[in-house]
């Protein structure tokens, strides 16, 4: 699941996320991770694993890679 | 006090105090250019925006952790900064929301602050971008569009503002319903709502009218009016009261078109049962095809949906003046 997500945050964003360290994986390092392409992820995400997000959720995955991981496994578990 | 300052990435968030206003004048000018109000005016600025109980300006500001200089701004309008109003004296409009670049989604962040941190039972907003529009949707808003209604003056022959002809004049007016007269008059009273944010506009000259029946009073409108060449439009702007009395003001609303010497009476609204606007001789300028010119300052003959999002107590009627859409835009020609 982990490699999926990563795959599309280097999908949106166009980066290479393999070589990135998770810790980095945030809005602020990435430059097209602004509000929109955040949508954009949430969307995707949202198709691929067949769920849908809160508000409160869409704000927090903002905190990057390790929290968007962190409520994916708490709503498909 | 406490600390309300929040390291988010590059930015630091916090309300607008006294010692940023500048900052942020001058942040205002580069996306809204040098004539904008909100770059020159700070005595409106303070009337619109200024919260004196807590000495902060009703705008959250972030800026970059290194430089300190501005990259994003939201505004806004809490129903209850005009005082006590009890229908929807909780909700928050939201106003002016800009985010740079680069700085790691901060417009949904900047949204996140303000909700977090200002009481509210709601929060809204009317004109959205698209990209807001998007936001907003995501975030599971709301979203609908003011319906913009109006009423044509009986006694003119040939309109110049708006673009009507003698096949929209049909109407479903309820004749016998509206012979049961309320009284409009001028309103004198000293509600803080319609005072503060109304009468004491520093820019527009509103009207306030009570709509009495037998000495009671039953409901307020507020318009104000706007022209082009001496051709004027009456913008019913607000109303406050119980939603069917308007249905039987058709006659009075003509005695005020004719007195103020408009061509139409133009109202935005949503949450109202059509029925009661077309009892009293409101049209849908949308099912008419009917032009009425939205941009007075300058005039131009863009027509304007306005959009809007709403979340949380959703108010049960919205109007145009509901938000900052009745703020001025550019300076030098306001009229």
């Amino acid at each position: 699941m982990e490699n999926e997500i990563k795959k599309l945050i280097g999908k949106i964003f166009d980066i290479d996320v393999l070589n990135i360290s998770e810790d980095k994986i945030v809005p602020d390092n990435i430059e097209k991770w602004d509000s929109m392409g955040h949508l954009n992820l949430i969307t995707s995400l949202e198709e691929d694993f067949s769920i849908e997000f809160e508000p409160e959720e869409i704000v927090e995955m903002l905190n990057g890679f390790k929290e968007i991981v962190k409520i994916i496994n708490q709503k498909i578990n | 006090m406490t600390n309300l300052q929040e390291e988010s990435g590059n930015n630091i968030i916090n309300f607008c105090f006294e010692k940023d206003i500048y900052d942020l004048m001058s942040y205002f000018k580069i996306i809204l250019g040098n004539n904008h109000i909100l770059s020159n005016d700070l005595s409106f600025i303070k009337w619109q925006y200024f919260n004196k109980t807590l000495n902060r300006y009703n705008f959250i500001i972030s800026k970059n952790k290194e430089n300190k200089t501005i990259n994003g701004v939201i505004g806004y309008i809490p129903n209850n900064f005009y005082g006590e109003y009890c229908e929807k004296k909780d909700y928050i409009w939201l106003s002016n929301w800009y985010a740079e670049k680069n700085t790691g989604a901060l417009g949904i962040k900047l949204i996140d602050y303000l909700k977090r941190h200002e009481h509210n039972c709601g929060i809204g907003a009317i004109n959205l971008t698209k990209e807001a529009e998007i936001i907003y949707k995501m975030l599971k808003y709301k979203i609908g569009k003011l319906n913009k209604y109006f009423i044509v003056n009986e006694n003119i022959k040939e309109f110049k503002l708006i673009k009507y002809n003698e096949k929209n004049k049909n109407l479903n007016l309820d004749e016998k319903n509206n012979l049961k007269k309320y009284c409009f008059k001028k309103y004198n009273g000293d509600i803080s709502f319609i005072h503060k944010k109304y009468v004491t506009h520093p820019y527009y000259n509103y009207f306030v009218y009570q709509i009495e029946n037998n000495k009671n009073i039953l409901a307020y409108i507020i318009f104000r009016i706007s022209c082009y060449k001496s051709n004027c439009l009456l913008r019913l702007v607000d109303f406050i009261g119980d939603i069917e009395i308007l249905s039987k003001c058709y006659y009075e609303f003509q005695n005020l078109l004719n007195f103020y010497n408009c061509e139409a009476m133009e109202f935005y609204c949503y949450g109202i049962d059509e029925k009661y606007l077309f009892k009293c001789g409101f049209k849908n300028a949308e099912y008419e095809n009917i032009f009425i010119p939205y941009h007075f300052e300058p005039y131009s003959e863009n027509d304007v949906i306005l959009n809007f999002a709403v979340s949380g107590k959703n108010p049960k009627y919205i109007f145009k003046g509901d938000g900052d859409r009745e703020r001025p835009g550019i300076l030098k020609e306001v009229q």
